[in-house]
């Protein structure tokens, strides 16, 4: 099975790529900027890049895969839709009144996030439901034919319905969907019970709109990448990356664009538990640092951790964590992250307090830092790696993006004559706020959460990632640092280790102790089939993984914890054996049990995923690389089967070591010059193609099977 | 104040900060985590705090601006009126409101940082307990006098040497409803403070006493010299305001709240001395609660993002007259007194916007609006009560509309979703929505307040405790006052109107609608862009009669899709009770 697979990751900043030819492992990556004008200007600029190092055409690649920023910009900047809601008459305004709080409690000028539907387009409809889903008042359909009306005179095509109470009994809203269809040709319909069919009818109502809202904008993305595509000879299917870590063909993604509203940080949370699985590291937080944002995450015993709860477009400050209330509620499985505004393009500025402050205001790809040239003048945390040598001007994107110094050092100079310091000083503190603001996110992923740093380790990548990590790991304790190969542009190396998932969760509202296991039996059999069913038809082969979980609570709880069910029929030894592993869930999460108390059900869940493809060894692949002499793909050194050796250096340059302020010469290696095996102490810096890796005085660097890099304190 | 920070140091005091808050922070999560009661997990309604040796707060965490300015009173006074020598492994409980808790729930435990055997700080916790006895469940109602809200807990020693003393502990359980709560929620926070001491005592071994002792000196000076920079962007002189809580509960005389405040170059004076005496009702609040207030407001003012700690603590001054509503002394009642917190806020935001107006929002709701409701539960024969707090309009700003149906000021608690309350109480809500037509007029208006109709399945007693029946939000610059709040009985007939605070019998089947105030306007209505009042019919938020009316707006389209897709709409009826 020869061919290449192509795997292309737009963020913030850069638009990433890793194409792979699927027989060797051998790959070749690729940074450019992105264009947040038309992404897809970005997305074929990276392939090409990619077809043209790897001498491929198009008609090679098996598949192309495929993270986007699409969907969630849709949101972040209000430019989907036009979309309609229909609710139930007297509840029209939930998406108006919302949660009722303000996310910033001093501002006198604080707004409630805007709506995806304006007011004029939510409708009433007259129908009601009791909570327990029989029919108070049925259906009026003339109230719905009327809201209709008015949405086809309108030019709306996308309508969302969201009824009190349909979680539990889908049979109005689906009605309606019937004569919505009958009134408006060609609409496209979002109903609350098929997208997410969970109680409180906010949440739901915002993630069935969010659904309607993105979907032109994500449809019209996908015709354009797909003709894109065919235009350059491609046979191969586009694939997509949800939020979840699973892979979605392009028609499920248009089924459900809501879904792929976290594409990005979900691919490289795949490619940490790919690599975290490689070296066998069960317990992993990991640091994503890309150019606008750093995100920290974690995998525990080779799953990322994911959440059901999140918002889109909360705003993360620098050091603090998201205020609540601040964005839009999606549900649906989610990566378990916490971001913060401090990435490669923060900015450093002096508040009115005379500190220095770091983002959450970022550069971006447009003007950039100060030293990529193109007009940026404030300085920010990439500016400051490169005044300390920790970056050289030739290290980004492989040295298509060369680096202006001077620019860095004049933007570092205005701040540092501001605050009456020295550059060095000020440069030094830049990233000393910057680290500082990712350990307190660091520890709201750990030690907040009562996990200690000292048994995990840390897997840094993204562009900036690799520099920052020594510090994490210094401050907080980690076991280890691993930096994997081709880290730089990791989230779209996660793509190819991804495979396509579904999770599907529904409300099932049930005390344990008097719950009839025929009914949880019956109700997860339903719902892993419906799962099934909405995986790729290629994917739905023998070998899916099936995973059954109940979401658990104490009566009186707000809430819940999720606890897995073991596959088989549930009858009343697994309803007590689901009861004791709450009470142990709970102990673990929360300090305490009460065995004593009553135990309700509020959600099943199922899960169900394709196996993730091979990839081969890296091994492999660089010895094919070096036979052929092909020039520069990433990894173009010798076979990794020769004893341990101290690594050389290939310079050094100029750099801020560690504590002290001082600058020191410090080592460089190339990454394409190290090999399994090799060690090197700090102070060092690695420089790969698509980031630096700063290994600290006090650590020592081993490189490992795969290339891997392992960090570890003296 | 010491010397100006070398500028090294203050580059590094952001990361001192994080450090410190981090530790509070991670009491909070400790005590959340553990604590039994709704009103620590979910309402957050707790502060985890570091004072250094001299009391002054030096960090803190909390969720509710309430707690804004209870610690840094109730802290200082708690170890005054202790005044014996605290050991490692001691710590003191303290729920005596009028030292600054806002009322008997509330519960503070303090214990010091030893080192040496010399006190270098202390941790703390408070948290509002579920119930501490007295003459209601959860020991907040319509009182005369403290004695009936429930135990009152001098500052006693509850460690020592790191046991719980168990005969405090059973004076305690004994007095309350719900023992296993307070059980809980106390080892909660015995919890909280165990933590704050150990990473307060690590960080001290990393950095050592010398530098953490000047590193809190200077982020107390640093906080100072930005509050006081930020102050000097107010004009200097004296501005005042008043308005009135409709009135006590007990007998129908509205309450004076005025505020006095005097800006000079390093302070600004809260004089609250015009209020009124305090009241043989449960209005009345504590120093804490006024502090609380007076610093929401100053904070709004010039810079939200400043570190909360006693250098911004010392800029604000707060002159009162014990024994009146802002000061109460006992034997007065403190329960409802977190709706004169709300009043004294907006009356310092009214006095601030007659000389920062750009900065400014005209009045909101201006109350928590506590609703509660309970009786026989038909599903399962049990008796159950239900409490909920319900948003309103903000008032309008420059440049900017009021926000429909939202907590304001002091406040900032969700709303319980429609369908999980259907689901566990025996209630059926008619209707949730905004109420058309309730802003305050002007040239950005207020926002929209918040009707939610109730219907029983079986019989009920339903209570209000609120205010702005008699006196509605107003607006500024010439904007004008918005709808006050209805609490209307079955407003599709009878159509009764109830004042602010009233509890009823409601039999089942009948409606309760609470219908909230929206915000006040901002400046004058005639300058109102008629493209907005345009978009505010189009949106079903103001009638076209009332563009017509107020605004001067003819706008003859058809009525809007909104307006019929609500039939029977009785959003404009006006009933005198």
């Amino acid at each position: 099975m020869s061919g290449f697979r192509v795997a292309i990751d737009i963020g913030g900043t850069f638009t990433d790529v890793v194409l792979i030819d699927t027989e060797s492992g051998e790959r070749w990556t690729g940074k450019v900027l992105s264009t947040p004008h038309d992404p897809s200007e970005g997305f074929f600029r990276a392939l090409d890049i990619a077809l043209e190092l790897a001498g491929a055409e198009i008609g090679a690649c098996r598949s192309v895969l495929h993270a986007t920023t699409v969907a969630t910009n849709a949101v972040l900047t209000r430019t989907g839709g036009p979309a309609a809601l229909l609710a139930t008459d007297g509840f029209r305004d939930v998406l108006e009144i919302a949660r009722q709080i303000r996310h910033d409690l001093y501002d006198l000028r604080t707004t409630k996030p805007l709506p995806l539907v304006a007011r004029e387009w939510a409708f009433g409809v007259r129908e009601r439901l009791r909570y327990d889903g029989s029919v108070l008042l049925p259906l009026d359909e003339d109230s719905v034919r009327e809201a209709a009306a008015q949405i086809r005179d309108s030019g709306i095509r996308s309508v969302a319905v969201c009824l009190l109470h349909s979680y539990v009994n889908p049979t109005h809203e689906q009605r309606v969907a019937e004569i919505l269809r009958d009134e408006i040709p060609g609409v496209s319909i979002s109903l609350s019970s098929v997208i997410a069919p969970e109680t409180r009818e906010y949440p739901r109502a915002s993630t069935t709109v969010a659904n309607a809202y993105v979907g032109p904008v994500v449809g019209s993305y996908i015709a354009s990448i797909e003709a894109g595509l065919r235009d350059r000879g491609a046979s191969s299917g586009l694939w997509l990356m949800k939020s979840n870590g699973g892979l979605a063909t392009a028609a499920n993604a248009l089924e459900r664009p809501v879904e792929i509203i976290e594409s990005g940080p979900a691919a490289g949370l795949a490619a940490a538990s790919h690599y975290a699985a490689l070296i066998g590291s069960r317990d992993v937080v990991t640091l994503d640092m890309g150019g606008t944002t750093a995100k920290v995450g974690m995998i525990d015993d080779g799953e990322s951790l994911q959440t059901t709860a999140w918002e889109i477009g909360s705003s993360a400050g620098s050091g603090s964590a998201v205020a609540h209330g601040s964005g839009l509620p999606i549900l649906g499985s989610v990566m378990d992250l916490v971001e913060i505004g401090a990435g490669g393009g923060s900015i450093a500025w002096i508040d009115p307090g005379g500190i220095l402050r770091v983002g959450p205001r970022s550069a971006g790809a447009d003007p950039g830092p100060a030293c990529y040239g193109r007009g940026g003048t404030e300085p920010t945390v990439t500016d400051a790696n490169v005044f300390l040598g920790r970056i050289g001007a030739t290290s980004m994107a492989g040295g298509r993006l060369p680096l202006d110094g001077a620019a860095a050092a004049a933007a570092i100079g205005r701040l540092a004559a501001r605050l009456g310091v020295s550059s060095l000083d000020a440069a030094v503190a830049i990233l000393d706020v910057a680290d500082s603001a990712m350990i307190q996110a660091t520890r709201l992923m750990t030690i907040r959460r009562g996990l200690d740093p000292h048994g995990y380790d840390l897997i840094a990548f993204g562009g900036a990632g690799p520099l920052h990590a020594c510090r994490q790991a210094t401050a907080l304790g980690f076991r280890s640092v691993i930096i994997p190969p081709d880290a730089g542009v990791l989230s779209a190396f996660g793509l190819l280790a991804s495979a396509p998932r579904v999770d599907h969760r529904v409300a099932f509202r049930r005390r344990i102790d008097v719950v009839d296991p025929a009914e949880v039996s019956a109700t997860l059999d339903r719902i892993e089939a419906e799962a099934i069913a909405r995986l790729p038809p290629e994917a739905r082969g023998g070998d899916l993984r099936r995973d059954r979980a109940a979401d658990i609570r104490y009566v009186g709880q707000s809430w819940d914890l999720r606890v897995a069910i073991p596959g088989g029929a549930f009858d009343a030894a697994a309803a007590e054996r689901l009861r004791a592993d709450f009470d142990a869930a709970h102990e673990r999460t929360h300090g305490y049990a009460a065995p004593t108390a009553l135990v309700e059900m509020v959600h099943l869940a199922s899960s169900v995923a394709a196996p993730r493809p091979g990839i081969a060894d890296r091994a492999v692949a660089d010895r094919a690389v070096a036979d052929r002499a092909v020039a520069a793909p990433v990894g173009a050194a010798a076979g990794g089967d020769e004893p341990a050796r101290t690594a050389r250096p290939s310079g050094s340059r100029p750099a801020f070591v560690d504590q002290g302020v001082v600058l020191a010469e410090v080592p460089v290696y190339r990454f394409n010059d190290l090999r399994e095996g090799d060690t090197l102490a700090g102070p060092a810096l690695i420089d790969g193609d698509d980031s630096t890796t700063y290994v600290a005085g006090p650590f020592d660097c081993r490189v490992g099977p795969h290339r891997v890099l392992h960090l570890v304190a003296r | 104040m010491t010397g100006p920070l070398a500028p090294t140091d203050a580059l590094r005091l952001e990361i001192f900060r994080h450090a410190l808050v981090g530790i509070t922070d991670e009491m909070s999560v400790t005590l959340r985590k553990a604590a039994y009661s709704t009103n620590i997990k979910t309402r957050l309604d707790f502060s985890c705090s570091l004072f250094d040796s001299r009391a002054r707060t030096i960090a803190q965490s909390f969720a509710q601006p309430i707690h804004l300015g209870t610690l840094a009173t109730f802290v200082p006074a708690i170890l005054a009126t202790y005044d014996a020598p605290l050991e490692a492994g001691d710590a003191i409980l303290c729920n005596q409101g009028h030292l600054g808790g806002l009322h008997l729930n509330d519960v503070c435990l303090v214990a010091p940082l030893v080192i040496d055997g010399e006190t270098f700080g202390y941790a703390v916790s408070m948290a509002h307990h579920v119930d501490v006895g007295g003459g209601t469940p959860g020991s907040i109602g319509l009182h005369r006098e403290q004695y009936q809200e429930g135990l009152i807990i001098p500052p006693v020693r509850v460690l020592h040497d790191g046991v719980i003393d168990r005969s405090v502990l059973a004076m305690l359980l004994e007095n309350v409803r719900s023992p296993r709560e307070a059980e809980g929620d106390l080892r909660a926070q015995l919890g909280s403070v165990s933590v704050g001491l150990r990473r307060f005592s690590e960080l001290i071994a990393e950095r050592g006493l010398p530098a953490v002792r000047r590193g809190i000196d200077d982020l107390l000076d640093y906080t100072h010299r930005r509050s006081v920079a930020a102050i000097a962007h107010l004009p200097r002189g004296t501005i005042e305001a008043t308005d009135y809580l409709d009135d006590d509960g007990m007998t129908d005389e509205p309450v004076k709240i005025s505020a006095r405040i005097t800006i000079t170059d390093e302070k600004v004076t809260f004089d609250l001395t015009g209020c009124a005496a305090q009241r043989p009702s449960s209005i009345n609040t504590t120093r804490g609660g006024t502090l609380s207030a007076c610093a929401y407001a100053l904070r709004c003012m010039i810079d939200p993002d400043l570190p909360i700690n006693d250098g911004f603590y010392q800029v604000i001054d707060v002159i009162t007259t014990p024994g009146s509503v802002v000061d109460s002394v006992r034997p007065a009642a403190i329960g409802g007194g977190a709706d004169t917190v709300a009043r004294l806020t907006e009356v310092a935001l009214r006095a601030f916007a007659s000389i920062l107006p750009d900065l400014s929002a005209a009045d909101s709701k201006g109350t928590m609006l506590n609703i509660s409701f309970g009786g026989l539960n038909p599903r399962t024969g049990r008796y159950f009560v239900y409490y909920e707090t319900q948003a309103g309009g903000y008032g309008g700003r420059l440049g900017l509309d009021g926000m429909d149906a939202i907590q304001p000021h002091t406040q900032n608690t969700e709303n319980a979703p429609i369908e999980e309350t259907e689901s566990n109480y025996p209630v059926r809500f008619v209707r949730y929505e905004l109420v058309p037509d309730s802003e305050g007029p002007g040239r950005w208006r207020g926002g929209l307040g918040l009707r939610r109709d109730y219907v029983f399945e079986g019989d009920v007693t339903f209570s209000v405790m609120a205010e702005r029946v008699k006196f509605a939000p107003q607006g500024l610059l010439g904007g004008g006052p918005a709808r006050s709040n209805h609490y209307i009985r079955d407003p599709q007939g009878k159509a009764i109107r109830f004042p602010s605070k009233f509890t009823v019998d409601v039999p089942a089947g009948e409606v309760m609608s609470i219908q909230t105030a929206g915000g006040g306007g901002y400046g004058e209505v005639a300058l109102r862009d008629p493209a907005m009042v345009r978009a505010d019919v189009a949106s079903g938020r103001i009638t076209s009669a009332r563009a017509q009316a107020v605004y001067g707006v003819a706008v003859d389209s058809p009525p809007s899709a909104a307006e019929r897709a609500t039939p029977g709409s009785d959003l404009t009826t006006e009933i005198q009770s």
